[in-house]
């Protein structure tokens, strides 16, 4: 009897593990799974790569714009941080897009198998943790200079950072970074100012008169939708051609 | 294999490419065309980075666009230009672009010794990037290229700013990696795939106008190319290709489809071809 059974040859069974292995990794269905992937390989400093200096850059104005609101805001304290409370995370991306888009480097980024897309995912997590690690501190130290509700300060800072987190993911899902992260600043800022600018003590008596547990629901609003649109962006098909 | 389907891209109203097929297997597959005729936006849409408006792309019968980062992870590109962070070393960029395609550090540097070694590049790893060289930054680019060790291996003008020596290297690397692998490259320098070229892609007029070995393209104009010196004007119906000098004066190339009496016929070579079809753009 013939037993001669023809073998595969080694590129032909490489080719057939490499299709096994495809087939059996997980999609990367949301930013977790993806979080998890990608810091076996990242770590810290690729994960800031080439935007070191905008990160420093972000905290130093941050600590300064913070300093002036808690020192010189008692007549509108809650408005100002409010309007504040967002400011690491509105600086932080749109320095860092403007760095990258400037540096040309998103073209060879874009047909990685971790795209810029995956990368900025990640960096939200990062900048929401430093953003609501800011804000701790900034609510305790306004409570105690300024006589504030630490408690209230700190739910309404973290009802405007999901806010505007929320609403930049909005925009990063349908136009380009670029557009997102320009337009929005003006926005808050405009929507922020202008009720101020118009009648800062009704503004404030509003906000001040808000019973802090009324804060606590639209926090975890944003919060969920903050990380059901990042699950989102993080299988946005981003196209990398005019970068 | 990577299958081009029916594609056309444009850009507002202008049709960048038409209706493109070709096949890519194993080997080197050159993309042989004059400045703006659609090299970069073929290799744009192979690299997933642009989407075409009509025709898809297939990897393996997959399309590259849903395979998403399993295609990504077999592809290795070079774009015709592109940035960097300055103040960076050459290990630091290479190893920030292994970790972006899910190297380890361990694993990455080692292939970034292996890699900078291949393109002469070994005592530059510890430069910045700001401080290198055009043709330099080029094997910088060739190196981050090859850092997955890429199935799909695009290259958009490699060849641009390296020297004499550093082409030679090249060609050879190319030829090697050409035997187990899928490369692509674009180029207007027909010595550059002359040797190595499995298949030379000739676009014209934003549509594919041939895929076809050198062999088969230089064979369609066997016996029908002659020199004549430049004293003796052009007769009617030879097409010029082009001059050149030799001992007793300025020589003219030229295509004819009769047998002049006056000229002496020579082999026809890829440049010819190239100048045959591309003529009347170039001039
Ligand atoms: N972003 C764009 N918007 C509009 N037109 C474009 C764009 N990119 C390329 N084109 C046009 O599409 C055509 C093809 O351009 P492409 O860059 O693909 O040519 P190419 O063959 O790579 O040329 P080269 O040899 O100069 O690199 C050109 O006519 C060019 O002007
Ligand atoms: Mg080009």
């Amino acid at each position: 009897m013939n037993y001669d059974i023809p073998m595969p040859t080694a590129e032909e069974k490489n080719a057939a593990v490499k299709v096994i292995l495809c087939e059996a990794m997980p999609p990367k269905e949301n930013v977790f799974s993806l979080l998890r992937e990608l810091s076996g390989v990242f770590g810290l400093r690729n994960l800031f790569f080439g935007i070191g200096d905008c990160v420093y850059l972000t905290v130093l104005l941050t600590f300064l714009l913070y300093t002036a609101v808690v020192a010189m805001a008692k007549q509108v304290l809650c408005s100002a941080v409010f309007t504040a409370s967002p400011f690491l995370y509105l600086a932080a991306w749109l320095l860092v897009v403007w760095k990258e888009e400037k540096s040309g480097m998103l073209t060879l980024q874009g047909v990685c198998k971790y795209t810029p897309v995956h990368v900025s995912a990640i960096r939200m997590l990062c900048f929401g943790g430093m953003s609501l690690l800011v804000d701790i501190p900034v609510a305790a130290i306004a409570g105690v200079l300024q006589a504030g509700d630490f408690w209230k300060l700190l739910m309404l800072s973290f009802c405007a950072l999901f806010l505007y987190a929320v609403l930049l993911l909005c925009l990063l899902l349908h136009c380009k970074a670029r557009f997102a992260v320009s337009v929005l600043p003006v926005v808050w800022g405009s929507l922020c100012l202008l009720p101020l600018l118009k009648d800062y003590v009704q503004c404030e008596t509003f906000l001040r008169n808000l019973p802090t547990y009324s804060l606590v629901l639209p926090v975890i609003v944003f919060a969920v939708l903050y990380f059901v649109l990042l699950n989102r962006y993080v299988r946005k098909e981003e196209e990398y051609a005019d970068c | 294999m990577l299958t081009v389907k029916n594609v056309t891209k444009k850009y507002g109203s202008f049709t960048a490419l038409e209706d493109v097929n070709i096949e890519f297997g194993i080997g080197v597959h050159a993309l042989l065309a004059p400045n703006g005729a659609g090299k970069t936006t073929l290799m744009k849409m192979l690299t997933t980075l642009m989407k075409p408006n009509a025709g898809e792309i297939l990897y393996n019968d997959e399309n590259i666009f849903l395979l998403d980062d399993k295609y990504r992870d077999v592809l290795g590109y070079l774009p015709q230009s592109f940035g960097f962070y300055k103040g960076h070393t050459v290990r630091q960029f290479l190893l920030y672009l292994a970790a972006l395609k899910g190297l380890g550090k361990k694993q990455a540097n080692e292939k970034i010794d292996e890699l900078l070694a291949n393109v002469g590049l070994s005592d530059a790893a510890s430069l910045r990037m700001k401080k290198l060289s055009g043709g330099m930054l080029q094997r910088v680019g060739i190196a981050q290229a090859l850092l997955n060790d890429p199935q799909v291996l695009i290259l958009d003008e490699p060849t641009a700013g390296l020297d004499p020596k550093e082409r030679v290297r090249f060609r050879n690397m190319l030829s090697e990696l050409g035997k187990t692998k899928t490369v692509i490259l674009s180029t207007h320098i027909v010595s550059d795939v002359e040797s190595i070229a499995s298949r030379v892609i000739l676009i014209k007029n934003h549509k594919l106008l041939c895929n076809e070995t050198v062999q088969q393209l230089c064979s369609q104009l066997n016996g029908k190319v002659f020199e004549r010196t430049a004293a003796v004007a052009l007769h009617d119906g030879e097409v010029f290709l082009s001059e050149r000098q030799d001992a007793n004066g300025l020589v003219n190339r030229f295509v004819s489809h009769s047998v002049p009496a006056d000229a002496s016929p020579v082999n026809a070579g890829l440049e010819d071809v190239f100048l045959y079809v591309y003529g009347e753009e170039i001039q």
